[in-house]
């Protein structure tokens, strides 16, 4: 059974002349690594918040494990929210803290407000963080400040953060275009690494054609609010990306 | 014809020097008339420079002997309202930040999504931030009595405007981005605040306390002019006593004890931004 499936979603936002998603329809199966392509403006950021419903959708539907997720409210929708992870392009971590209250984070979904708010974790959910931590090769940065750590290392803390959600969908929303081509290279071989180790599902926005041939499993081209092409990366060639990019890539 | 209209300077620029003068000329007109209306003539200040160097004169202790009473007597006697000055100052920040906390919230667009709740604290902080403390401090005099009580009421609504204004503009001005990772996790509201938002504004909240904490200080000492309490008291007792060498004393301790006040307190803020 599908993991996710969202039927004609419409997103228009606050006095835009036009709709952002034009009734894209996606299906996600567990343990698929998806890359969504597409130029600047074609509404992949827009696609993955309405997603966790950070961005309203206009209509359309969202089923999540053969569930309803567009009439989640409250305490449902922030349990919906927690089994999905998500990374940036600016990775957003609180750079005054340190790494381990960020991960820790990711734990808030769990916790009750009241324990968060003294800072109150469980010895298990720090092990969790530690955990998480060391599989993303940052063992022994703990205790170090967020904003002392350089891009590559934030793009890990913020993946450690999104792991000890436990999730079973992670959405990327172009996490390495903020990175070196060597630095970034790493960072997609690590989200391929939990994928094939723990199936987690990712469906991640990228704005390097190379990336999305060299690690998804399927490619799904954006344009213009729609989606232009789903297919293996096998088959992303010259046409295609004239047909996603309007010109040759 | 043409050839020299394309060589002259831009029309704008041409205008300027009249431009200036007329400026200049509606200023002298009122200060002139603004200096008529009150009865203001600065050849008064000139002419009557004597009467101040004489007024100085009697401020000034002129022998060892007044100098001694003064410093090891009188200034002694000063330090309770002293006290009572920094005790009103202190209480009127404290309580002001802590009440400020709430407004925080409701005056910045990126915690308070409802625009008419918005707009309606925003305003409210921008209104009792334009009333003079002073004005506070005679209102509440009025309403419940004389002595520092009122001085500490007018000092926190003042306190609490200011702080919660500044804080409000730097909490809409955190970086966004670990706001919506948090709301991505599924925290809740109380989560998002208190760990994306406060650790960011923290430092700042603090350095505006502080700030406002400077300027109390130096309010507070001029509150006893309205009868809310403190050194000003003892002051406009002096002035109409017409103790000239008491009321210097206070005046240069006024002075000494503000400005080591700013000095610590800009060094702390210095440190925290």
């Amino acid at each position: 059974m599908a993991l996710l499936v969202v039927r004609g979603l419409r997103v228009r936002y606050p006095g835009a002349q036009e709709d952002a998603l034009r009734g894209v329809d996606l299906e996600l199966a567990p343990g698929e690594f998806v890359c969504v392509l597409g130029p600047s403006g074609a509404g992949k950021s827009t696609l993955i918040r309405c997603i966790n419903r950070l961005v309203e959708p206009a209509s359309g539907q969202i089923i999540w494990d053969g569930h309803d997720a567009m009439r989640l409210k409250g305490a449902h929708l922030l349990a919906y929210r927690r089994q999905i992870g998500m990374i940036f392009q600016e990775f957003h971590l609180v750079d005054r803290l340190p790494v381990l209250a960020n991960v820790l984070m990711g734990r808030f979904g769990y916790v009750s407000p009241w324990q968060a708010a003294i800072g109150r974790y469980g010895p298990q959910e720090v092990a969790w963080a530690r955990q998480a931590l060391a599989r993303v090769g940052l063992a022994g940065y703990e205790l170090r400040r967020a904003r002392d750590l350089s891009g590559g290392q934030r793009q890990r803390v913020a993946i450690a953060r999104a792991l000890v959600q436990r999730p079973r969908l992670m959405l990327g929303d172009e996490p390495v275009s903020n990175l070196d081509p060597v630095t970034a290279r790493a960072i997609m071989a690590l989200l391929a690494e939990i994928n094939r180790r723990d199936g987690l599902t990712m469906l991640i926005n990228l704005h390097s054609v190379d990336l999305a041939r060299a690690f998804a499993t399927r490619v799904i081209g954006l344009s213009r609010g729609q989606v232009a092409f789903d297919g293996p990366p096998s088959r992303v060639d010259r046409s295609v990306l004239e047909q996603v990019y309007g010109t040759a890539g | 014809m043409k050839a020299e209209s394309r060589l002259a300077p831009p029309a704008t620029r041409r205008g300027a020097g009249l431009r200036f003068l007329l400026v200049l000329m509606a200023v002298a007109a009122v200060y002139g008339a603004s200096a008529a209306a009150t009865e203001f003539h600065p050849v008064v200040v000139v002419r009557d420079a004597d009467v101040f160097v004489q007024l100085l004169g009697e401020m000034w202790p002129d022998n060892r002997e007044r100098w001694v009473f003064l410093l090891t007597d009188f200034l002694p006697r000063l330090k309770v309202p002293f006290i009572q000055t920094l005790q009103i100052a202190i209480l009127g920040t404290l309580a002001g930040a802590v009440l400020a906390v709430p407004f925080v919230v409701l005056a910045s667009n990126n915690l308070t999504r409802n625009p008419v709740v918005y707009a309606a604290a925003k305003a409210l902080m921008n209104l009792l931030r334009t009333v003079p403390e002073l004005l506070y401090a005679s209102i509440f005099v009025a309403a419940v009595g004389f002595g520092p009580f009122p001085g500490v009421l007018a000092l926190t609504v003042f306190s609490m405007a200011i702080v919660a204004k500044l804080t409000s503009e730097s909490v809409e001005a955190v970086d966004p981005g670990p706001l919506e990772a948090l709301e991505a996790a599924g925290a809740t509201r109380a989560q998002v605040i208190a760990y994306a938002v406060v650790p960011q504004v923290l430092p700042l909240f603090v350095s505006y306390v502080l700030y406002v904490f400077e300027i109390n200080v130096r309010v507070s000492t001029v509150l006893g002019l309205v009868g809310a309490g403190g050194i000003g008291q003892q002051l406009q007792l002096m002035l109409s006593l017409f103790q000239y060498e008491n009321a210097f004393i206070i005046i240069l301790a006024t002075f000494v004890l503000v400005a080591a006040i700013d000095y610590a307190s800009a060094r702390v803020r210095a440190r925290l931004v």
